[in-house]
């Protein structure tokens, strides 16, 4: 059990293990501030959130990458034009919300328009990645 | 573009893991260098070369469609 362990632990990363040490120690903190403290538990619901967040990511990464690289040319490329894609329509978008508004056919507020440019500039970069990832490349 | 990766990987009884370990990239990255879908950097080219004793020239082979028998130019003594 022990060299499983061993084995387990010299084959991870030190990225992944710094990431579910945080998230661990982060879990822990949110979760003891949460509960101690008498009123509002907004900071230790935050704190337990994010290192759940730290927590998770670290183990999924390392269960899907192991001591592979986690990127290479080929990731790094497409990243970079899915996101510059993902930039242009989130400029082509808000600036369909700014004329909308200005021209009164749909008004909104500045929260909601925030809001959806978020939404449509994250979406946008996770799906031009995904598609230029199946495509193989960016050409 | 077409390549002969696939050839040469297994004249060296080498796995797309394998290789991928040898020149320090992701496994779909030597998938997709060998179906001729990812044009690698030159670096990428000539690791992916070393690794499998060839040459860019014999791993990488680019069909010139430009090329027509009138556009040839015959050098003659």
């Amino acid at each position: 059990m022990l060299e499983i362990n061993n084995k387990l632990v010299e084959k991870m990363k030190p990225r992944n293990m710094y990431r579910i040490i945080i998230g661990a120690l982060m879990t822990v903190s949110g979760l003891v501030l949460a509960l101690a403290s008498q009123g509002e538990a907004i900071a230790g619901t935050i704190l337990l959130c994010a290192g759940l967040a730290f927590l998770i990511t670290g183990i999924i990464r390392h269960r899907r990458y192991g001591d592979d690289p986690e990127s290479d040319e080929r990731s790094k490329r497409i990243g970079a034009y899915g996101l510059s894609y993902a930039w242009l329509t989130g400029l082509f978008f808000m600036t369909a919300l700014f004329w909308l508004d200005y021209t009164g056919l749909l008004t909104h507020t500045t929260q909601i328009a925030l809001a959806l440019s978020v939404v449509v500039l994250a979406l946008s970069a996770v799906v031009y990645q995904a598609w230029l990832f199946r495509k193989g490349d960016v050409d | 573009m077409r390549t002969r990766i696939k050839e040469y990987r297994s004249q060296c009884s080498l796995t797309q893991d394998d290789l991928a370990k040898k020149v320090g990239v992701r496994r779909e990255t030597i998938v997709f260098l060998e179906q001729g879908k990812y044009n690698p950097s030159l670096k990428l080219a000539h690791e992916v070369a070393k690794a499998l004793n060839a040459t860019i020239d014999e791993l990488f082979i680019f069909d010139d469609e430009s090329e027509t028998p009138e556009s040839r130019v015959v050098l003659v003594d």
